[in-house]
């Protein structure tokens, strides 16, 4: 007698059977076509083809050793498909991605009501562990806790503008999306985080050493 | 305004320590792919409804109401001016139809003592009974959107269908997925020594014939998946959030996969919210030849409602143990993760569900998490948390030796 059709076929296969290699290609505007008529065979494709992003953006704004992080991303995958039938296809599906992601990033930190670790997320822990060097200058663990308690000492919605658009190289439309503000007062967060990171870190006198020195290897290099 | 050079500065060197970015493993690609599979099945259920809720609203007769839930059951992309009338007056909170459908041979429909077996789909007024066999289940529908899904060996009445819908459970297993009610409307299930009352929400709700350990001698089961449920029972009233059952401490933790496939008493185990279909769902879906099948009549879309149900019904454990987690009950997000281990120990979720209950336990009971820790590592020797759990492992040798 025939077997029962395996029922959990879909998921049920080792890291081979989850390759996206292993997927036929189909172009951006296909695959969000199927997603919009919620089509569960475009699940598997529509995964590997958002993952990576959704895990970058992760990675950047809540840290890889975040013990949220596959929640975020799991709520990310279920915000991507609400939302698909809003895209507009007015730019990358990867931006697009990028931005809905660093929004579920953004709710999920403010839920945890936790203020003070908004930026735990950042990797200063493990780059101080390794010591990384930026250009040519090992980044001590020092500098990287002080340049982390600075930021936490900021307005929080205006350091939150400043790292998605200075660090992470949002633009202002996208930050508005992120953080469910207008523009303009995007752009108005991101000016007075700017000054008031500028203040703080000119009166840290180690800190500001250290970001001249780095400054004129910059310009030598 | 001084140039905010600083900050211009810490950003270049903010640039360059992006954090590495860890590929998934199997387990997290299963979970992603039942999370989107999930959402869009969502997303197509609200675009059938919102299809219904979007012409504009007429007089209609209360006949009209049953063509609406057939409607919804068999072609749910064409808007009905019927359809919306019945359900306009049940939004009014007039008369609330009770469409009930055979899944199965077996179903016996009772009214005014007389039995008859349910063969066509049939309108349940107040007095009205369902009696599911033991190969058979049953669904209802109600004009307000709420789908009951009565599983095999259960016994439900209906007693009112307006404003207040009560129904009764005497024996078997349901699951419910109550629609949201209008100010005036109430949704009561009462079983033998309980009374359950929601307003839109999700759960399953199960008579037991024994009462198992730890509940207290309660025959009534009920674990919810989505807001809040009232139980009120010996007198008291609780209210029991998602991610939560009642009573507390009657869980299926201590139950192993075998002993769990055989308790017939463990209601959700039979729970399929897709398709009008209930089936009874094994412990663990197999593809021996003794599972359950797909009804026939079903051909098209039966496999692959059984397939999600299984996954939705491991992807829901896992959720509401999320849930539970976020909202600080330690002890529901265990339960959850216990239960999804118990009933599926070979899902794609097992190893994220070891994981999750390892980190719970190390801050709560760090010998417990030890133990788990030693159960995840001999099961997943290169798991993604081999190193969390040889710590945890380490650590509680290390207060073993020093004590």
């Amino acid at each position: 007698m025939a077997s029962a059709a395996p029922k959990l076929r879909v998921v049920s296969g080792g890291a081979g059977a989850t390759s996206a290699s292993a997927l036929p290609v189909v172009d951006d505007a296909q695959l969000i076509a199927a997603i919009c008529r919620a089509e569960p065979s475009a699940a598997r494709a529509f995964y590997h083809r958002v993952r990576p992003i959704v895990d970058r953006t992760l990675t950047r704004l809540l840290g890889a050793n975040d013990a949220e992080y596959e929640d975020a991303a799991q709520l990310a995958f279920v915000q991507l498909v609400q939302a698909i039938a809003k895209f507009r296809q007015d730019c990358p599906l990867d931006a697009w991605v990028s931005v809905l992601t660093a929004r579920v990033v953004y709710r999920l930190i403010r839920e945890r009501r936790r203020e003070r670790q908004i930026f735990s997320g950042l990797p200063f822990d493990e780059l101080a562990a390794t010591a990384p060097r930026t250009s040519g200058k090992v980044i001590s663990g020092q500098i990287l806790e002080r340049m982390r308690r600075h930021l936490e000492g900021m307005d929080e919605r205006r350091a939150w503008t400043y790292l998605l658009h200075d660090v992470y190289g949002y633009e202002l439309k996208e930050i508005a999306t992120i953080l469910n503000i207008s523009v303009s007062a995007a752009q108005s967060r991101l000016v007075r985080g700017r000054g008031e990171l500028h203040d703080r870190v000119a009166a840290d006198p180690d800190l500001s050493r250290y970001l001249d020195d780095f400054a004129k290897e910059e310009a030598l290099s | 305004m001084t140039e905010p050079r600083y900050a211009r500065l810490m950003a270049k060197v903010l640039q360059r320590i992006a954090g590495e970015v860890k590929a998934p493993t199997p387990a997290q690609d299963a979970r992603g792919i039942l999370e989107i599979e999930r959402a869009l099945m969502a997303a197509r259920r609200r675009r059938q409804l919102t299809v219904f809720g979007a012409g504009g609203a007429s007089v209609a007769a209360a006949a009209a109401a049953a063509a609406w839930v057939l409607f919804i059951e068999q072609k749910p992309l064409e808007p009905s001016a019927q359809a919306n009338s019945a359900q306009a007056n049940a939004a009014l909170g007039q008369v609330v139809n009770v469409l009930a459908h055979a899944n199965g041979a077996g179903v016996q429909l009772r009214v005014a003592g007389h039995e008859q077996p349910l063969t066509e789909d049939a309108a349940l007024n107040p007095g009205a009974a369902i009696i599911s066999g033991p190969n058979s289940q049953a669904t209802l529908n109600l004009s307000t959107g709420t789908r009951l899904m009565l599983a095999t060996r259960t016994q439900f009445a209906v007693e009112q269908a307006n404003a207040m819908q009560r129904f009764q459970l005497a024996t078997g297993s349901l699951h419910a997925k109550v629609a949201k009610l209008g100010k005036s409307q109430r949704f009561v299930v009462a079983t033998p020594d309980a009374e359950i009352e929601v307003r839109g929400t999700e759960f399953d709700l199960s008579v037991l014939d024994h009462p198992g350990q730890g509940c207290e001698g309660s025959h009534t089961l009920l674990r919810v998946s989505e807001g809040v449920v009232e139980v009120r029972a010996a007198g008291g009233v609780q209210r029991i959030a998602a991610g939560q059952r009642w009573p507390a401490n009657c869980d299926l933790d201590n139950l192993t996969p075998n002993n769990a496939a055989s308790t017939a008493a463990v209601p959700t185990q039979e729970r399929l919210r897709r398709g009008g279909v209930l089936r009874p769902a094994p412990a663990e879906p197999t593809q021996s030849a003794g599972g359950p099948q797909p009804a026939t009549d079903e051909a098209a879309t039966g496999e692959a409602a059984a397939r999600n149900s299984h996954l939705l019904e491991q992807n829901d454990l896992f959720a509401s143990g999320v849930a539970a987690r976020r909202a600080g009950n330690t002890q529901a997000a265990l339960s959850a993760y216990g239960d999804l281990l118990a009933r599926f120990p070979n899902s794609p979720l097992a190893e994220n569900a070891m994981v999750e209950r390892m980190r719970l336990l190390k801050k709560s009971d760090p010998a417990q998490a030890a133990l788990e820790a030693q159960r995840y590592l001999s099961r997943f020797p290169n798991g993604f948390a081999h190193n969390e759990a040889s710590a945890i492992l380490k650590e509680h040798e290390a207060k073993q030796g020093g004590q």
